[in-house]
Parts: C-alpha cells; structure tokens; sequence
C-alpha cells in the first residue's frame, strides 16, 4: 500500500499526484486516508462525506478547496524533503517524554525545538513573498502539517521582530485606526517597553 | 480562490497567535500598538502571557505601567518575574495577585520605594506611601490556591516583613516553595507558615529564623517539609535540631551551613530524620566529621558537606526501615 499514488486536486482544479507516504505528513489527509480505507470501492468516505474519492483505478482524489495549484506544489515540495524527518523527530519527543521536564518549562522547549528543527533548507524555502508565505501559512493550518505551519510562523515573527510601530505598520500594510485619543492611549501605556 | 495581496490579519486567530508565541515581550507591546486588530490579539491570546519576565523592564517599568498591564492581562499570568521592579510598589504587586491565577511569583530584591527615590517619578513615590497592610479592591479575604513557588530572597520591607509574611500565608494556601532568604522576615515564622501545610521547600538562610520552639511549630505545621535551608541562621542550635529530628519526617535536605552554635550532639539527633539525603554543615566547627559517619547509618545520608568544606558521599541500597 505504501507506493500508492495520491491524487489531490487544488482549488484551481489542477490534480498533482502525491506518493502516499509523502502527503501522509498532512494530518487531514492521512485521517481521510484511514478513513476510507475500511470503505468499499463505491466511493465515498466512512462519513459519507463527498471529500474523498476512491477511482476505478484505486487512486484517489482529495480535493483541497482553499489552496491553489502552485501553493500545493510548494506544499508537496517541502513534504517530499521532510520524507524521512518523521523518525528522527519521533525519536527527539522520546527523549524529551524521558526527561520530563517540569511543566512549566514544557512551552519553551516547544518553542525551542521548533526553532532547532528549522534547517536553512526550509530557511530558503520560506524565503517568499509575503502573500506567498500567508498562503502557505493557510495551507499547512489546513492539511494539518504542523512542521510547516511552525516553521512558516516562525518567520512571520521574525518579521514582526525588532520593529518600531511605524516599520510594523509599513511591513505588513496596516493603517492605524486609532482615534487620537486611543493612540495617544495606547503608546503612554507601552512606554516602558520602549526606554529599557 | 485568495485575493491577490492576502493580508497578515485575514489569518485565523488561533495561527496569528501561534506566530505571536515566538516574539519578545517588547516585540509584543510594539505590535499592539499598531492597529485595533493586533491589539486585540496581542491582549486577548492567553497563551503569549502564561510567563510574563519583567526584569528587563525593571528600570523603566512604572507603577502605572504595571497597574495598566495588570488589567489587561493578570488574569492570564501563571509565572511572574518582578525581579528588580523597584518601582512597582507593593499595593500594585498585592493587587495583580488578587487578579491572577498566578502559580510561580519571583520578586527578587525588592526594596522600598524610598531608598530609590532619585530613580523613581513623582507618581511612584506617591503609589509607594499607600499603606501596605490596606485592603486590595476592598477584599481582604481572597485566597490564591493555585500559588505554588514564591521567592522573595533578598527583597525588603514592605514587600516582605514580618506582618506581610501572614498575609501571604493565609492566601496561598497550596504554597509548596518558598524563599525569604535574606529578609526581614523576624524570628518567628513556624506559626504563620503553619497555614501553608504543603509546603515542601523553604529558604529561610540569613535571617534571625532558629529557635527551637519555633522550628517545631514549622515542623508540626508543615509535615511535607522536604528541604529547609538555614544558612547563616544564628539563632540555630542543637535544640533546634532536636525538634527537627522528632517532627521532620520527610526531611530530605537540610542546609545549616555557618550556623556556630550547632554542636557534635545536634547532627547525631538529626538521626530521627530517616528520609535525610542531604546535609550541609559547613563552618559548624564544633561539629566531628566522624558524626556524619554515625548520621549516615541511621538515615538515607547520600552526600554531605562537612564542617570543614569537604564533601562526603555515601552509597545507600535503600532507606533503612
């Protein structure tokens, strides 16, 4: 089974083809896939549910309404070059089930074995533009690829970092929408983060 | 199917806040500054406030400034650092416990507003002459019983004092640690600490905290005492022990290092404290190394620190019955 060819189709109605094992690093499909596999040839899911579609040839088609054709591709690149991360990572979260790390420490290992786990591989593949990388944001929250999803978040905050009100604005295109006397507000209130 | 030019708050909530996880704390205030929409998020993503760590802040965080931040986000704390944030006073301090859900407070050093008084603005210092023992929001009786982990070392008065002490042990009634190192805590803490009957951890090193009929208040009062650390406590001696020896049964670590009056006979009757791993009695001279040997074999004894700075270490199979 594992040579089975996925075929997914993109809100554009372009259908790229998928190795199961790659795309099965989207929690959405992967959970579609189980869910048909106990289900007859007449194709439809366990759920009834339309989404999922076994084909005469056993392939079969998942549509993916809300991404478009080249963002799908994107998405199906990063999977191919994450194929074999599955293991190591699983390894990693062992270890770090063993150690049991008090609580309140758990977050900050989260957040540091994400930002670890970005190789300058996915460094370049994020390196797009903003509308790009919203999309791609988009996706990844939508297949349920939790690697991509931290990853591409991750990047967003770098862009968020270190800026002044002015710059954040600019960057990310956002008028303020303040009153005068709400702004004026809001900055005496934050101006203690400002003079360390 | 996406607009051309998909915009950074056209993302769902829940990924917006994912990406806000990964910012400073300044990056964070800035971003809310910068329209209605951020500034909702910022403030109302609970996860982005679980640790808040103002000691970078600690110079220039005001009174107000911290007042206004308790409204906004106290009730999503669980980890607080205040070290150093003279310029909150106590009264502000008091206040956002009575708001939050706070599990660890770490204020270190803290001191009154008056030996600052050239850092401090005219606003502070008047926060800072409110009385201490007054009423927050007019409720004197709210209890916090998610505290755990509170460590005052090396703050003073008022945010740490005799009095202030039962104040802060009739509201955390769940403390497990608790640090009052280097405090002016007074003599007597054995029947204020009483309230908090799980403590397990308590630094009570520098201060004038010792007498015997006071440690077995604590010891009576607090029977999941795990580790005491009594460093430089004069007021220990052997009586002092003594009561430990017959009340402190899940004693696992003891610190008495510099305490003088501590003789060969106080360490020999620590033996009632079967669960003891760890023993530290640097700079007791009056006591024989060689008594570690006999305290070794009645307790779990694994290491200790004798009284002249060197280390002993003894292999148990397991805790004598």
């Amino acid at each position: 089974m594992k040579s089975n060819l996925v075929k997914l189709q993109s809100s554009d109605g372009t259908i790229l083809e998928v190795p199961q094992e790659v795309i099965e690093q989207s929690k959405l499909v992967k959970s579609m896939l189980a869910d048909c596999d106990g289900s007859p040839n007449e194709g439809r899911c366990n759920d009834g549910n339309l989404l999922a579609r076994r084909l005469v040839d056993h392939a079969i088609v998942i549509p993916v309404p809300n991404v478009n054709g080249p963002v799908l591709a994107r998405v199906i690149d990063y999977c191919k070059h994450h194929l074999n991360d599955k293991e190591k990572r699983g390894l990693a979260s062992a270890l770090r089930a063993a150690s049991s790390k008090p609580s309140d420490e758990e977050e900050d290992a989260a957040i540091r074995e994400t930002i670890e786990n970005i190789t300058e591989w996915d460094q370049e593949f994020l390196k797009v533009d903003q509308g790009t990388l919203f999309d791609l944001i988009l996706a990844a929250n939508y297949l349920d690829i939790q690697p991509l999803l931290n990853s591409a978040c991750y990047m967003v905050a770098n862009m968020m970092k270190g800026k002044s009100v002015g710059e954040i604005r600019k960057t990310f295109n956002v008028k303020c929408d303040f009153t005068p006397e709400e702004e004026a507000m809001v900055i005496a209130d934050n101006q203690w983060c400002e003079d360390i | 199917m996406q607009s051309p030019e998909l915009a950074l708050l056209s993302l769902p909530f829940d990924v917006l806040g994912k990406a806000l996880h990964y910012l400073d704390l300044r990056s964070l205030l800035v971003l809310a500054q910068a329209n209605r929409q951020f500034n909702y998020i910022v403030y109302n993503t609970s996860h982005l406030w679980y640790r808040l760590d103002l000691l970078l802040f600690r110079r220039s965080l005001r009174d107000e400034d911290f007042r206004a931040l308790t409204d906004r986000v106290a009730a999503f704390v669980r980890n607080i650092d205040l070290t150093g944030c003279n310029m909150v006073t106590v009264k502000s301090i008091r206040r956002f416990i009575a708001k939050g859900r706070l599990e660890k407070l770490v204020i270190k050093g803290h001191c009154q507003l008056g030996d600052i008084s050239s850092l401090a603005s005219p606003a502070c210092s008047r926060g800072g002459t409110l009385g201490l023992t007054q009423s927050v929001g007019g409720d004197q009786t709210f209890v916090c019983p998610t505290v755990r982990h509170v460590d005052f070392s090396h703050s003073s008065q008022p945010l740490i004092d005799e009095e202030s002490l039962r104040w802060y042990a009739e509201r955390f009634p769940n403390l497990r640690w608790l640090s009052v190192a280097h405090t002016p805590i007074g003599a007597r803490v054995g029947g204020t600490l009483r309230q908090c009957v799980h403590l397990e951890w308590l630094d009570v090193s520098g201060t004038s905290v010792g007498e015997a009929d006071d440690v077995e208040k604590l010891a009576r009062g607090c029977p999941k005492l795990k580790g005491l650390v009594m460093s430089e406590c004069v007021s220990v001696d052997d009586r002092g022990l003594e009561v430990l020896g017959r009340w402190a049964e899940n004693l696992e670590t003891l610190v008495i290092d510099g305490c003088r009056r501590v003789s060969n006979r106080g360490v020999l009757i620590l033996g009632g404290c079967r669960q003891l791993r760890y023993l530290n009695i640097r700079n007791c001279r009056d006591v024989d190394p060689a008594a570690l040997n006999q305290l070794s074999q009645v307790t779990a004894l694994e290491k200790a620190l004798g009284p002249l700075g060197k280390w002993r270490f003894w292999v148990k199979s397991g805790v004598p019955a």
